[in-house]
């Protein structure tokens, strides 16, 4: 009876044992390495593989982390319930230095208008934004990106410009049909045309897995100042001009570290931007969105 | 004994596929955005805690396959390059069960102290791995960092997840 049971027992394990011993370790190990080598020759069927686990994974981690996003909100409530005092001056300070910036931009861009009517530009198309939140922080060390709760349904197309705030976090990579992945621009794979603000000098901006992207391509003859602010060129054509980057944070051996204007660490959500956004400006647009775009700090 | 029953074999079967779910359950926990600054960017290797636990408590119901499957979930969930994970965990389960004798029903610490040289082994051949492939140098520090974390959560990994379901296995 005893080894019946245990006969029993066995014989639930073995499905997985089964499977187990026909493919050795050896041989699984270099299946491993020969998909790695693949997926350096050809990364395309593993970008869409890995879209649509993604699109699997969207809903169950949306779901998982709405608790988590309920504790975290309420802390960061009884927080802001201590300092509500210091909290509320900081922000009419911060509003009334904004409604200067707002008449600024305003004018501006009334200024652009009629500069580009001047020159017969094109009227730029407003920009139209999407807001999605992040379900998913992938990465480690070797990937700098996160899963968003949006995709092809949602109308999100491959290589939007996604911002948090005032700043540029990254772009869409990899699309599936709910869900998306952001490459942010700290990534080793992200390379992006950049302008220093002040002297309107092009370089690229690449990203190393640091938390600091750097200057690449710069002209030797250059002059770059630390706090020097960085925005899109725009003319990768998938980026619309303008959208703030970055501030130079360090120049050391020639090498220099941006650091992004972005709190790439502690993303919630980000909004995607349409490709077509001529520029960064618009009058109508709502009081938050302004803020995002005008990228006053 | 009576013969066991279609629920009787049903609910083993279930018990059965805890450790691959459990190890699955930590991987995705490693992505969630719970809020702490650069736990997406750190990404605690919990996955391999939970790989190295169940290939000496139950070597059975995590064979070389499971560890390779579950690897490759975590390479597809990560972005981290496809199989990269997988060759990590397949290694990890093969070592493991080889010293599955001499560790297995050893006292906590033991396993603990265990656990270091091959969280640090595992985390320098990914590093390596990865450089070798893709030409590029990731800062060391941050490996080191990742290397810290997992091993500094293990017994709390352990101890919230594993340790109650291996329990939940032999009724």
């Amino acid at each position: 009876m005893a080894q019946r049971s245990a006969l029993a027992q066995q014989k639930a394990v073995l499905p997985w044992r089964t499977i187990g011993e026909r493919f050795s370790s050896v041989i699984l190990a270099m299946a491993a390495v020969a998909l790695i080598v693949l997926g350096r020759i050809d990364p395309a069927p593993i970008e869409k593989t890995r879209a649509s686990v993604a699109d699997f994974m969207a809903p169950i981690l949306a779901a998982v982390q709405r608790p988590i996003g309920t504790v975290r909100d309420n802390l960061a409530l009884s927080q802001g319930l201590f300092d509500l005092a210091a909290e509320n001056a900081r922000l009419r300070e911060e509003n009334v230095r904004l409604q200067q910036w707002q008449s600024t931009a305003l004018a501006l861009e009334g200024q652009n208008k009629v500069l580009r009517g001047i020159v017969n530009l094109d009227p730029a198309a407003p920009p139209i934004t999407r807001t999605e939140p992040i379900i998913g922080e992938p990465g480690g060390l070797y990937v700098r990106s996160v899963l968003i709760a949006g995709g092809q349904h949602d109308g999100l197309s491959k290589g939007q410009a996604a911002m948090v705030g005032p700043g540029l976090v990254g772009r869409i990579t990899e699309l599936g049909r709910w869900s998306a992945r952001v490459l942010l621009i700290t990534d080793i794979n992200s390379r992006i045309p950049v302008i220093l603000e002040g002297t309107r000098t092009h370089a690229i901006l690449a990203g190393d897995n640091s938390p600091q992207p750097y200057l690449m391509y710069l002209p030797k003859a250059a002059t770059v100042n630390i706090g020097d602010r960085l925005v899109t060129a725009g003319h990768d054509g998938v980026f619309p001009t303008g959208l703030a980057v970055g501030r130079v944070a360090s120049i050391e051996n020639g090498e220099i570290r941006v650091q992004p204007i972005a709190d790439l660490d502690r993303l919630e959500y980000v909004e995607l931007v349409d490709s077509a956004v001529q520029s960064a400006l618009t009058p109508e647009a709502a009081p938050a969105e302004e803020r995002n775009f005008l990228g006053v700090p | 004994m009576a013969r066991t029953s279609p629920t009787q074999r049903l609910d083993q079967a279930a018990r059965n596929l805890l450790p691959a779910l459990t190890t699955l359950g930590l991987g995705i926990v490693a992505i969630l955005p719970i809020g702490l600054p650069l736990w997406g960017a750190l990404a605690p290797p919990l996955m391999l805690i939970a790989v190295f636990y169940w290939s000496l408590a139950r070597p059975g119901l995590m064979p070389p396959t499971v560890a390779f499957l579950l690897g490759l979930a975590q390479d597809l969930m990560t972005g981290a390059p496809l199989g990269l994970s997988a060759l990590i965990m397949v290694l990890t389960q093969w070592v493991m069960r080889g010293q599955q004798r001499f560790l297995v029903k050893r006292p906590f610490l033991v396993l603990w102290a265990a656990f270091l040289p091959v969280v640090t082994t595992a985390i320098l051949l990914e590093w390596v791995i990865y450089a070798v492939f893709t030409f590029h140098a990731v800062p060391i520090l941050d490996s080191l960092v990742r290397l810290g974390l997992g091993f500094a959560l293990f017994p709390v990994v352990a101890w919230l997840v594993l340790i109650p379901t291996h329990r939940l296995l032999q009724p």
